[in-house]
């Protein structure tokens, strides 16, 4: 079977540090971080409230230049990220070519963030709110607003929601299905979600420190990030610039616990191996990569324990870029917002360092390398996400030659 | 790239042997007689929603009738399920209400996500391949076939079992027992790269798209065979040929399961022909599989 080559040629961004991707990627280069308190918050928490990461100062400004709904929901998120990307890949105009694109996303449960409200009703009412709540109701919103009428699929995956819809989307254009696949992931912080968590014992009392010795948990985050994913032959045609190529990915289950990743990451291993494998590349070969790396205990061991199955005495060296420790752990879009930033850095050849990590965990099986990322040629880069349920997704981006 | 649907398996409170349309009403208080509890020993299943339940007695059924024990690294699971993560959700968030953060429990939690279902089973069944949960309203099947389909093109998987269930809940079958949406159950679908003894059809093609009229006529244009058209609104398709009509009356569940459980009495011959199947949901997705009774 004729295989197509997939690559990156549009990216759309709302984080908390700026609704636009070149300012994102300045803001992350330069270590910035913007935690806050949470607003309006009504329970009461054992301890106080943490610090959470909500999307930056500029997403009213943005929403108006773009003409979305200034909302604080995951149709509004995701509508100005996909017009962003929509707009970078030279598609605005290209009204047929959108009406056969097909539309991925990644979410949780934002989409259900409001349940208390049914507490309050019943019969006919409580029907129809139900209605309101299904993710596809959300989905077939973004898909009218931007007129796109091939397939639109949500992942309801939670943390490895983006990578799923980028791995699924490559598929498609891979086999020939499609020409252009807009995907992406988004999530919103709300009290819910933040209870969840906070239950959870999750939420770290300080800010988010990935692979640290202190570790203590995550930090909320929230966004949307969207990327369009483009058959090469297309692109060349359409005579539109290339910033990467996706190369290899690899979707698995840990089957070990709904909430805990399996520390001694086996099959996390047997991902990463997969993604290498499609991609054709040997580790070595890989210029840095973008963890999962929440800060939490058993996921940054799970995926310390991965990196130098694969990796071996090269683990030591190669830049673990782990950017939840600035952005915040966006949850579903979080990937997404990584494959945005693996594709940036390719680029510019930059990587953003991670903040917050001062000492390497002795239950590490190795020290990683997680500030020392000068004189680096960036060529591909390993991007790894897991979610609740053991959902394991791995993807490899590569510099477009 | 053509593959096959190898078993179904269905289960619910009551039993699944006739073409029911309309499903099964789920009266109050309901037990699950014949929940085969074989697979369900163990702790900590207080918590797991009723869906999850169902799916897991299926899950179990389809890898023990088919012999794939043996093959479950090479088997995927795909969920489609839609909102059947909201009761765990609502119960979690009623609890927080009721009690306070601090005594809301954090076992309800994994429940309260969507994609914790094919996590659930996977974990229960032991299953590392490819899980995933996807939805596009009723379509939500055809687009884990043509996801299926994508995987095994990669050589990902060999099996794939598509799930889906309907089951609203406790708290709203208590105000809405006269509602269309108080069905429940669960079905699984073997996906087989191979044609066995057992296939019940051979899925040539799958894609789901938004609903418009044009687009609609263009796909029934079929030289040959059946179009089996699955849809709760009326659609005036004239000058098209063998045209057949379902209603679902399920907001989640397409006719697609029943369907293919009931393939003998649909389409008894089995000339070799291509046939459609097409699905049109309420919130503007349609879907089209075609596909053929295989050979003996």
């Amino acid at each position: 079977m004729n295989k197509h080559r997939v690559v990156i040629t549009g990216l759309g961004v709302v984080s908390p540090l700026g609704c636009n991707v070149e300012e994102m990627f300045s803001n992350l280069l330069q270590g910035k971080s913007l935690f806050q308190k949470p607003q309006n918050f009504l329970r009461e928490y054992e301890g106080g409230l943490q610090l959470v990461s909500p999307v930056s100062d500029d997403y009213e400004e943005r929403c108006r230049e773009y003409e979305v709904p200034i909302e604080h929901s995951i149709s509004s998120y995701s509508l100005l990220a996909c017009k962003q990307a929509i707009e970078s890949a030279g598609l605005k105009n290209e009204k047929e070519m959108l009406q056969h694109a097909d539309l991925h996303i990644g979410t949780s449960e934002s989409y259900c963030f409001d349940n208390i409200d049914y507490f309050k009703c019943s019969g006919k009412e409580a029907e129809d709110y139900l209605k309101g709540r299904y993710p596809a109701e959300t989905l077939s919103l973004i898909a009218s607003e931007l007129n796109i009428q091939g397939e639109a699929l949500v992942f309801p995956i939670a943390c490895s929601g983006g990578n799923v819809s980028i791995s699924t989307g490559a598929k498609k254009i891979k086999y020939g299905q499609k020409d252009i696949c807009i995907v992406g992931s988004v999530d919103c912080i709300s009290e819910k979600t933040y209870t969840t968590f906070h239950c959870l014992g999750a939420l770290s009392a300080s800010s988010c420190k990935p692979f640290d010795k202190k570790r203590d948990g995550i930090t909320v985050g929230e966004g949307a990030g969207f990327l369009v994913l483009e058959n090469l032959e297309h692109a060349i045609q359409r005579g539109i610039p290339i910033l990467a190529e996706v190369v290899g990915y690899n979707i698995s289950c840990d089957a070990h616990h709904l909430t805990t990743p399996d520390i001694n990451g086996i099959i996390a291993t047997k991902s990463i191996r997969k993604a290498l494998e499609m991609a054709e590349i040997k580790p070595e070969q890989i210029s840095y990569i973008s963890p999962h790396g929440t800060g939490t205990y058993s996921n940054d061991l799970q995926e310390a324990n991965a990196i130098f199955r694969i990796f071996e005495e090269q683990s030591e060296d190669i830049p673990v870029s782990g950017i939840k420790s600035m952005l915040g752990h966006c949850m579903s879009a979080a990937s997404s917002i990584e494959a945005i930033v693996a594709t940036l850095s390719i680029r510019e050849n930059a990587i953003p360092e991670t903040i917050n990590t001062y000492q390497s965990d002795d239950a590490f099986p190795c020290k990683l390398n997680t500030a020392n990322f000068s004189d680096r040629q960036i060529s591909a880069i390993l991007s790894n996400s897991f979610a609740f349920g053991g959902n394991i997704c791995s993807i490899v981006l590569a510099k477009y030659q | 790239m053509g593959y096959y649907i190898n078993d179904i398996v269905t289960f619910s409170n009551k039993g699944f042997e006739k073409i029911d349309f309309n499903f099964i009403e789920s009266p109050e208080n309901a037990e699950i007689t014949d929940y085969n509890s074989r697979h369900l020993q163990g702790k900590g299943l207080r918590f797991v929603p009723r869906t999850i339940r169902m799916l897991h007695n299926v899950v179990g059924e389809i890898l023990e009738k088919n012999g794939l024990n043996a093959e479950k690294n090479m088997t995927g699971i795909y969920n489609t399920n839609d909102i059947c993560a909201l009761e765990p959700s609502i119960d979690f968030d009623l609890e927080v209400e009721n009690y306070g953060v601090k005594l809301a429990n954090p076992m309800k939690i994994p429940y309260t996500l969507n994609g914790s279902t094919a996590g659930w089973l996977a974990i229960r069944s032991r299953m590392n391949n490819v899980n995933l949960s996807v939805n596009s309203g009723r379509c939500s099947i055809l687009a884990a076939f043509n996801l299926t389909s994508l995987d095994f093109m990669d050589k990902e998987t060999s099996h794939a079992i598509i799930l889906c269930a309907h089951y609203m809940g406790e708290r709203y079958k208590k105000y809405n027992q006269d509602s269309t949406f108080n069905k429940e159950i669960a079905v699984g679908m073997l996906a087989s790269e191979k044609k066995t003894d057992t296939s019940i059809i051979e899925v040539l093609e799958c894609r789901t798209m938004s609903y418009n009229k044009k687009k609609l006529e263009e796909i029934v244009d079929l030289q040959t065979g059946y179009t089996f058209i699955d849809t709760d609104f009326y659609i005036n398709l004239q000058n098209h040929g063998q045209l057949q009509f379902f209603q679902s009356t399920s907001p989640q569940l397409s006719c697609l399961p029943f369907f293919i459980n009931n393939m003998d009495l649909f389409l008894p011959e089995n000339k070799g022909q291509e046939h459609q199947y097409i699905i049109i949901d309420k919130k503007g997705f349609m879907g089209y599989m075609k596909f053929k009774r295989p050979q003996p």
